[in-house]
């Protein structure tokens, strides 16, 4: 029955007209084929996944389980002894120490020079806005040309750097930053650092570039000082960013083996024998797969937890 | 038809040879074997020496050889010595194994520990190679553990190089000949713009290489007992480490992150005034040095004046075979016994001339060697290496010993790492050997 009354016929219209059961059917079809569609386009990705991320996962637990000692050479399971022998060795604990220095010392470089030159980045002169592209070269640099220069340059009978030092009086004799067991560290940390401080400078320069300007100008009315300005604008405005930059930046600093294994290998006398450089030797020089294997699902698990504690604790909050 | 003749051939020659040696059940390489030359057997040979020279010269050997032999057909695939421990684990994982893999004194042990007949015996083409060349026994010896685990191809001894300029300037007429003149030489000769001598300290095997010939001196070669057990803890190899830590001060302060470059560049720059290596100084002097050839000096190792002898560390590097296939094994025997005849030899040899020196009494004759430019022109330090080379030894290889093991202690440098103990941590050297003792004893557990 039809009524005529604008109310009657807009809520006639509200009314959901009722579906026919071949409607329907087409309707789950399209729905399942769609999700179909959207699980087939994501197989291939949660397959290549599983393969390079998962199998590996637990091919080494599988490993770590056993006494394996070259690669590929028979072994048996031995249950958990490998890592009751991990964590029982001075050698892991040393490594892990140096590890925990290694990420300290790198993180305080990693954090100020790169937010020093982000800052100098976003000044309006000529040069720092040249050097928004030569910035970039030290992290362009191949991490094997990195160590192979720096060796020269601190080398003690012929460095730049020493000569440096000694001409201007800094120094009375040359260091032997790469060869003495107190020094070594420092220097891996202040190379590996001169390499990858590009990366995150660029990355919070841009960040700092998406901060609306007339924020600023409203607080320079407002009459706020340049720390204060920085404190309260640009450090929350870009929170996220350094969030994000801070727990991918530590995960590959803790795992960083290429630069060490290249310039000291460890030495001297284990003095930069960092957990991972000690798990490569576990496994390829003293041909322990089992304990290596033990000892990254060790590292692996602390990593773990500690990720989880920063998110936990340091994750910006929505609003 | 042939192919199939071939194979009969080649698997009734190892069944033959089989029963001959009596000793073992792994199947002997075949040394009679000829492939057929209708279907050419693709041999593979892994070795580790990257230098474009070596590899260029080992090119010309195996053109030649695949020239004059259509049956067969050498290749080459150079390898690192940094992942060539991992790799060949999966490759004999895989059955990709190469046919024929570069052999060391402590790499062969590892590759047999990979499993049963992963590397194949070659006792009976070792023999019929002796009987026309005549190896040096301490050559043969790194490979024998019953049977003979591979072929040695060349020799590599460390002797003492010295500067003759600098000994002039510091009227220092003849090099050192004993440990005491060695320490007072260093001493004499380190001034403001040099040291007296560079010697690797780094956590690697040129550290590991040039103490032990030291301790070779010493009496101190043996790392192990008759019964196997480690015997690293001993007077001897203190007095050895002792030595060492006085010298040091000598060397330039970053020795310990030495490897083998380093001192060379050293050496050749004029930063150090003598160095402990083997003869890859020849080559590059003049170029690097700018000084003439005869200015270029060569000792043996100084040994001390009490209770001392000839010694330094030898290797004699070489080929073992790995395919189980007949004819491959045959065809590999036959390239080998291709590059041991002397009128190809010293092109061999000379891939590294002055480093890679004959393991053969008619290689050391051999025209095809001599002719060499570098060694015409160093002929004198080629003989003093060949000198030096009658009183080498290699750990674990010492008096008749085949020690398995001894991949455990060299692939961690811990003898190398026991200088550090010693040099870097400040430890005595008699604590830095008994720390080195403990570390050997765990490593071979």
């Amino acid at each position: 029955m039809l009524r005529t009354t604008g109310i009657l016929t807009v809520a006639h219209a509200a009314t959901p007209s009722p579906v026919s059961p071949w409607r329907r059917f087409v309707a789950i079809r399209e729905r399942t084929y769609r999700t179909a569609i959207g699980y087939a386009l994501l197989a291939p990705l949660a397959l290549w996944i599983a393969l390079i991320l998962v199998y590996p996962l637990i091919n080494t637990i599988g490993l770590s389980l056993t006494n394996m000692r070259v690669v590929g050479s028979p072994s048996s399971f031995v249950g958990l002894d490998n890592y009751a022998t991990v964590l029982a060795s001075d050698d892991f604990w040393h490594g892990l120490l140096l590890s925990l220095l290694w990420l300290l010392g790198n993180s305080i470089v990693l954090t100020i020079v790169p937010f020093a030159v982000a800052l100098f980045l976003r000044q309006p002169w000529r040069p720092a806005r040249q050097a928004r592209i030569w910035v970039l070269l030290p992290w362009v640099v191949p991490t094997v040309a990195v160590a192979v220069s720096w060796q020269w340059m601190l080398n003690s009978n012929y460095g730049v750097v020493n000569h440096l030092l000694e001409a201007t009086g800094i120094i009375s004799a040359p260091l032997n930053v790469f060869g003495s067991a107190d020094l070594s560290l420092i220097g891996l940390i202040l190379t590996n650092s001169w390499h990858w401080f590009a990366l995150p400078a660029v990355v919070i320069f841009g960040a700092m570039q998406t901060i609306p300007s007339d924020i600023y100008e409203a607080a320079k009315v407002d009459g706020a000082t340049n720390t204060q300005t920085f404190r309260h604008i640009t450090l929350p405005m870009i929170a996220k960013v350094l969030f994000a930059l801070e727990l991918v930046g530590n995960l590959w600093t803790f795992n960083v083996l290429d630069i060490i294994f290249f310039i000291t290998r460890g030495g001297p006398a284990d003095a930069t024998m960092t957990l991972p450089m000690e798990l490569y030797y576990k496994a390829f020089k003293a041909w322990r797969m089992g304990e290596a294997a033990a000892m990254a699902v060790i590292v692996l698990i602390l990593l773990t937890i500690v990720c989880a504690v920063y998110v936990k604790r340091f994750r910006p909050r929505e609003d | 038809m042939g192919r199939r003749l071939s194979v009969l051939v080649a698997v009734a020659a190892v069944v033959f040879t089989g029963c001959g040696t009596g000793t073992t059940p792994s199947p002997t390489v075949s040394t009679t074997a000829t492939p057929s030359p209708a279907a050419p057997v693709e041999i593979v040979w892994w070795h580790m020496e990257q230098p474009p020279n070596r590899v260029a010269a080992y090119q010309q050997v195996l053109d030649d050889f695949n020239a004059s032999h259509p049956g067969i057909h050498v290749t080459q695939q150079v390898q690192d010595w940094n992942t060539i421990f991992s790799k060949i684990g999966g490759a004999i994982g895989s059955n990709t194994a190469p046919d024929i893999l570069h052999a060391s004194g402590d790499f062969t042990p590892y590759t047999r520990s990979m499993g049963e007949n992963v590397v194949v015996p070659v006792t009976d083409l070792v023999n019929e190679l002796d009987q026309l060349y005549h190896f040096n026994p301490a050559a043969t010896a790194l490979y024998r553990d019953g049977e003979m685990w591979a072929v040695p191809m060349y020799g590599m001894i460390q002797v003492l190089w010295y500067r003759k300029d600098f000994f002039r300037d510091a009227g220092i007429a003849e090099p050192p000949a004993t440990w005491e003149e060695l320490l007072a030489d260093a001493e004499q000769l380190t001034n403001g713009d040099r040291y007296g001598i560079a010697l690797p300290a780094g956590k690697n095997m040129a550290t590991d290489q040039v103490i032990y010939s030291l301790m070779a001196t010493a009496h101190a070669e043996d790392l192990y007992d008759n019964d196997g057990n480690v015997t690293f803890d001993n007077a001897n190899t203190v007095r050895a480490f002792q030595l060492y830590n006085d010298l040091l001060p000598f060397s330039p302060p970053d020795s310990t992150n030495y490897s083998w470059g380093e001192p060379q560049a050293a050496f050749n720059s004029g930063a150090a005034a003598m160095t402990i290596e083997k003869g890859q100084y020849l080559p590059p002097w003049e170029a690097e040095s700018g000084q003439p050839a005869s200015d270029l000096g060569c000792a043996l190792i100084p040994q001390p004046a009490q209770n001392g002898q000839p010694g330094s560390i030898y290797y004699a590097e070489g080929m073992q075979i790995m395919t189980k296939d007949p004819v491959k094994q045959a065809a590999a025997a036959e390239f080998i016994k291709y590059v041991m005849q002397p009128d190809v030899y010293g092109v061999f040899l000379n891939a590294e001339p002055g480093l890679f020196l004959p393991v053969t009494e008619a290689g050391l004759q051999a025209e095809s060697w001599l002719s060499d430019p570098t060694i015409t022109k160093y002929r004198d330090c080629v003989n003093l290496m060949l000198d030096q080379a009658e009183s080498g030894v290699l750990f674990g290889f010492t008096h008749g010993q085949y020690t398995m093991s001894i991949g455990e202690i060299t692939g961690q440098s811990i003898i190398a790492q026991t200088v550090q103990k010693m040099w870097v941590d400040h430890m005595t050297p008699q604590a830095a050997v008994t720390w080195g003792q403990s570390e050997m004893e765990a490593a071979v557990e």
